[in-house]
């Protein structure tokens, strides 16, 4: 006997000012099911959920909640049916208590007028013991851990009679166990009949929580069908739509070459132990390990962000050691954020100045540091158009770029930095895919001009794709080198799913 | 037509160009003999530096995405100081030279306690990571303390009559704080410009974590701003001693509120990052036109407040509007 | 099982202000033992009074995320108008009408920031240094500038009204004002509402993240038009307690005290950014800074060592809770960033 599915989405499109962003995409959510949306940045996938949600109204198409059409979805209407979505930023009150947190938005909807502190209290504990989740509902919300908090934001959801939980890449900064924790909250949830819709391009949480999976890729549904007929390649293929080859990269590493930098013993409590590594020149490092791991933290301290506490660092066989990252940038290290937004880019400045930021010492015409604007433009528009920067010109607000053109503005910042070894952390994480394979190609290029590039990602194909060696983190230190003929998809997923 | 027009108010500075030309051009029809005279003219210039200075100073703050409340208080604490000295360093006249000798020294002491005030500011900001407007606040009470712990709540007086020339006289028909004025809004303009620390300035004040992961040094480029708005406080402290010839602890108290406004009207932004010195220059003389021109006006002196008040809500708006419909 | 440790207690910044108000308060007593005395400790209530109520103003606004520079200006307008308009009334008032007149009027002109504010979204500071010009102006050019010292009877009774009284060192009378009960009766409303009303809890909620609140469907554009509405009232009340406790209605001396009165908010632990700040912790603020004046004065040292002391207390303080303010604020600002793209 069929059951009424709890949502169905059928042939829905979206236009953004002449731009098709969804293209037809049809889904359907079972009750108690959980439902994985994969694909990657610019697929459409972020702005399917906000249509569903009601953020966002459809172009044509029709949702269907629980056998009834929904012709104008707003965001109150879908909380009304119990559509309820964890944002990445998980929507919490920083210095209101959890208690508060799990109930208020549900108390304000029932027009409530006076709070009996005892009683949020009770219903907040309730709702964490739903999730058998235990948590202090009395600290207040910033002093949780990410994971926890977001634990609460589905406490929170689930307080307002979710049926249908939505989450926007959850598991992005959370380390293994506490993946596990999420992912038995959520099951625990399924069970009892709440739907859950997973948005996520991670493909081995994909597969190891999802019934059902669903892959976009540029705006269309390319497939959807049960979990467990797909593989960790297809699914790739699928999202990517190409058949991810192993291409032999860098390939001017010569034999027996002096490394550039060498690091030996780096030790932080809590963080890496005794890690050693080398980086030679003309190769390109890939750098991977399950959050925790350790493998950012090891970079973040050698790039001068964050000081080791005992170890040693050899540039050029000249020891050396970073107390900041101005020290390291004069050295030759630069290092490339993950949070683009918040730690790399200056939204309201000129790309221009964007690209400058890290080599205005250089640009100084005298003592009193007056900058000699027509180099800069000169080396900014001779960057952009060997990285295929689009946008207007040069004095255009960064923020107006799309993430790919943005994330090559960074990439032209350390080249006129005239760094020697770059490190990366999540090079194309909000990048889409044109885009993506066009930074490695730079990449690539810039490797072949002498800089040392090193790759710090979650992104298998993309270490495939582009390293000569890989070295795997865990809890602390490195736990497996390969080199470049050992390299491929299968070989790094095994080893990082033996470290679960 | 209609699109030039919008294009001319889109852009911040020639919003502000057309609002002091049509006050010009108001004041001028209103009172044509009087507002466009020479001696009108003259007079305006003779006013607007001391709040011009004080802008500029607030200005630099105001980059890096903090606000300098202290700027009147290190005005009158290092005109006090080099009050003092002076005063008691020309106690027996002597000649013109020595007196001269003298006003620099005094006028060296001056920027001196200045720098060092803004040092501290630049100290507790950078250093001690305390909300700029917090320090600065108590900064201001605490630099007005110690110029009321050492006048004794009174007025520095006894200066040599050769000390009026910076606020009082004129080279070349252009009053001599005009000058300084101008003189002083050229170097923030160079230093916010065309610098590696302006632009510096400027980045930490769009971002101040970027600023730091592109390896600028944050820290000192903050103490430096701060250190130079502390000097230009202390030059605009020099013109009003040498105009009112005298030096008091909680002098131009108003001063504080009216600087921020005209920095603000001038299109810097308290969060950080924008403006330019053309702004506030501009803004600084809105706010004098208006104020000569409502006392020629018979117009109480008051309304010109009334008058910022309302230009300032209408520029925000227009500001905070077009940025809305930008970014959707 | 209400779970209050005690070590959650003693963490807490009011805790930490309390303790170092009575240290204060013992300081002084024993450098002079009339420190506290009754007549002293009266004085300094009496002295809190307008300050502490205009801190209460403050805050509210602080909390829902915004610096408010208008509130002197209200308060100056309000009263003055007040004043002005029962000069030429004849024999008696009854007591409640210039307040109601002043809150009143104090509620219209938090109206005019609410509507910027609130319904158009601009930026609280921006704008009420803009309308605090523009009640300024209006109010000295239309309304007038001069000292009005001929004050309605039923006002002159108001300041002296003392709930008891006793004699001080000299011999003079000295009495708890009535108007500390005012303070009190005000803080415990504004305590009350932001703690256990939801229309408080949408203050905090707006204050800590506007753009969940937005998601929760808060309402934040009535909520801030009210809480304008609320903090211009309590401006008005201010400005008339203290015109008539100086009995003198005077448009100019309430301006310019905004920086002690923000001074005194912080101090109190709430936060720049919004979000966060008590009513006790604001009230302990105000008692400390005029504490300290007080303590000043009577420990002899001269009047214009306040400033420097007040000064150096705002600084300590604000050091003290500095990294925890400012990681949020650069926080807030990225956020504001990413929102854009």
């Amino acid at each position: 006997m069929a059951e009424v599915p709890f949502l169905e989405i059928k042939d829905v499109y979206k236009n953004f000012g002449g731009v098709a962003v969804l293209k037809g995409v049809s889904l359907t959510l079972s009750k108690g099911e959980i439902h994985c949306l994969a694909g990657e940045n610019g697929c459409g996938k972020s702005t399917l959920i906000k249509i569903i949600s009601g953020y966002y109204q459809k172009d044509s198409g029709d949702i269907i909640v629980e056998g009834i059409p929904v012709s104008t979805m707003t965001p109150k209407i879908a909380i009304s049916r119990g559509i309820q979505v964890v944002y990445q930023d998980f929507s919490l009150y920083p210095s209101m208590s959890i208690a508060e947190n799990i109930v208020l938005a549900d108390s304000l909807r029932n027009k409530k007028l006076f709070v009996n502190w005892s009683w949020v209290r009770s219903e907040a504990r309730k709702a964490l013991d739903k999730i058998k989740v235990d948590i202090d509902v009395d600290v207040s919300a910033e002093s949780l851990s990410i994971a926890k908090k977001q634990l609460v934001a589905i406490a929170k959801a689930l307080y307002q009679d979710a049926r249908l939980v939505i989450l926007d890449e959850p598991t992005t900064s959370l380390t293994e166990k506490e993946i596990d924790v999420l992912f038995s909250v959520l099951k625990g949830l399924a069970e009892k009949g709440v739907s859950i819709l997973l948005v996520s391009h991670k493909l081995r949480e994909v597969l190891r929580i999802s019934q059902k999976l669903t892959i976009m890729r540029n705006g269309t549904m390319v497939i959807s069908d049960d979990t467990s007929s797909f593989t960790e390649s297809s699914i790739s293929r699928y999202m990517t739509g190409r058949i991810v080859e192993r291409q032999i990269a860098g390939g001017n590493v010569s034999e027996n070459a002096a490394p550039y930098l060498s690091v030996s013993h780096l030790t932080k409590a809590g963080q890496f132990n005794d890690v050693s590594m080398a980086f030679y020149p003309g190769e390109i490092v890939g750098i991977t390990g399950l959050l925790g791991s350790g493998r950012s933290e090891v970079v973040k301290a050698i790039a001068g962000l964050d000081p080791f506490d005992s170890g040693n660092m050899e540039i050029e066989g000249k020891a050396c050691r970073f107390r900041s990252i101005e020290e390291a940038i004069k050295a030759g290290i630069g290092y490339v954020t993950d949070d683009r937004m918040t730690e790399g880019v200056f939204p309201d400045q000129s790309v221009k100045f964007n690209m400058i930021s890290a080599s205005l010492g250089m640009m100084t015409k005298n003592f009193l540091g007056q900058l000699d604007f027509c180099a800069i433009g000169e080396k900014v528009a001779s960057t952009s158009e060997q990285f295929n920067i689009v946008m207007k010109d040069s004095e255009a607000k960064i923020k107006y770029l799309s993430g790919g053109n943005a994330q090559k503005v960074m990439l032209g910042r350390w080249l006129l930095a005239n760094v020697r070894l770059l490190f990366l952390n999540g090079p194309t994480v909000g990048v889409d895919i044109g885009a993506k394979f066009d930074i490695y190609e730079k990449l690539r290029e810039l490797n072949k001009a002498g800089m040392i590039i090193v790759i710090i990602s979650d992104d298998v194909p993309e270490l495939v794709l582009n390293c000569d060696r890989v070295l795997i983190f865990h809890n602390g230190s490195i736990v497996r080198e390969m080199g470049r003929n050992e390299i491929s998809e299968d070989s790094i997923n095994t080893t990082l799913s033996s470290l679960m | 037509m209609s699109g030039k027009l919008k294009r001319i108010f889109s852009n911040e500075m020639a919003r502000l160009l057309a609002i002091t030309v049509v006050i010009f051009v108001l004041m001028t029809i209103l009172r044509p003999s009087s507002f466009f005279s020479v001696s009108n003219i003259t007079s305006m210039a003779f006013q607007m530096p001391e709040i011009g200075l004080l802008a500029l100073a607030v200005t630099l703050s105001f980059i890096t995405g903090g606000m300098d409340l202290s700027l009147v208080g290190i005005a009158n604490l290092s005109a006090i100081c080099a009050g003092l000295a002076l005063s008691s360093m020309t106690q027996n006249a002597g000649s013109g030279l020595l007196v001269s000798l003298m006003i620099v020294l005094s006028i060296v002491i001056s920027l001196a306690i200045g720098a060092v005030c803004g040092l501290l500011n630049g100290f507790l900001v950078s250093k001690l990571k305390v909300i700029p407007m917090l320090a600065t606040l108590g900064t201001m009470q605490l630099f007005t303390g110690i110029a009321m712990i050492i006048t004794k709540g009174s007025s520095v007086i006894g200066l040599p009559v050769q000390f009026s020339v910076f606020g009082q006289s004129s080279i070349a028909f252009i009053p001599v704080p005009m000058l300084i004025m101008i003189i002083c809004a050229i170097s923030v303009f160079y230093l916010l410009d065309k610098t590696k620390l302006g632009i510096e300035l400027r980045l930490i004040g769009t971002n101040e974590k970027a600023a730091v992961f592109s390896g600028i040094a944050v820290n000192k480029a903050k103490m430096l701003s701060y250190m130079y708005g502390g000097v230009i406080a202390a030059v605009a402290g020099i013109i009003m001693m040498s105009r009112v010839n005298s030096a008091k602890a909680d002098f131009g108290s108003s001063y504080t509120m009216q600087s921020i406004l005209v920095a603000v009207l001038g299109g810097v932004s308290p969060s950080g990052g924008k403006g330019k010195v053309a702004g506030v220059v501009l803004a600084v003389c809105v706010l004098q036109f208006l104020s000569s021109g409502f006392n020629m006006l018979r117009v109480s002196q008051y309304a010109k407040e009334l008058v910022w008040g309302l230009l300032l809500i209408l520029l925000v708006s227009i500001m905070v509007l077009s940025e809305r419909r930008e970014s959707t | 099982m209400k779970a209050i440790s005690v070590k959650k207690i003693l963490s807490r910044h009011e805790t930490i202000l309390f303790i170092i108000l009575i240290a204060l308060a013992i300081a002084g007593e024993i450098l002079n033992p009339a420190f506290l005395s009754q007549a002293n400790v009266f004085k300094t209530l009496k002295s809190s009074v307008e300050m502490g109520i205009f801190a209460l103003a403050f805050l509210v606004l602080l909390i829902l995320g915004g610096i408010d520079m208008s509130f002197p200006a209200i308060a100056s307008a309000s009263m003055y108008i007040t004043i002005k308009l029962l000069l030429p009334i004849d024999g008696d008032i009854p007591l409640i009408v210039p307040f109601i007149m002043s809150m009143g009027l104090g509620a219209l002109f938090g109206a005019i920031n609410g509507v910027l504010i609130g319904f158009m979204g601009l930026p609280t500071l921006l704008v009420t240094l803009g309308t605090m010009s523009v009640i300024k102006g209006f109010l000295l050019v239309f309304v007038g500038k001069n000292w009005i010292t001929q004050l309605p009877d039923v006002l002159i009774r108001f300041s002296r009204l003392n709930i008891f009284e006793t004699t001080g060192g000299s011999g003079e009378v000295v009495g708890l004002h009535v108007s500390v009960l005012i303070l009190a009766a005000v803080a415990i409303i504004v305590a009350l509402m932001l703690r256990y009303t939801y229309f408080g809890r949408r203050i905090y909620a707006i204050g800590g993240n506007e753009v969940s609140a937005r998601r929760d469907g808060i309402g934040c554009r009535s909520v801030k038009f009210v809480a304008c509405v609320l903090s211009g009232l309590l401006a008005g009340l201010a400005g008339l307690i203290h015109c008539s406790l100086v009995r003198v209605a005077n448009p100019f001396d309430i301006l310019g005290t905004e920086l002690n009165v923000i001074a005194a908010v912080v101090l109190g632990g709430a936060s720049l950014v919004g979000g966060a700040g008590t009513v006790l912790g604001t009230l302990l603020g105000v008692l400390l800074i005029n504490l300290v004046n007080n303590s000043l004065i009577l420990m002899g040292i001269p009047s214009y060592w306040q400033d420097f002391m007040v000064g150096l207390i705002v600084i300590l303080s604000t050091t003290i809770t500095a990294n925890k303010t400012s990681l949020k604020v650069l926080l807030k600002r990225n956020k504001a960033c990413m929102e854009v793209r």
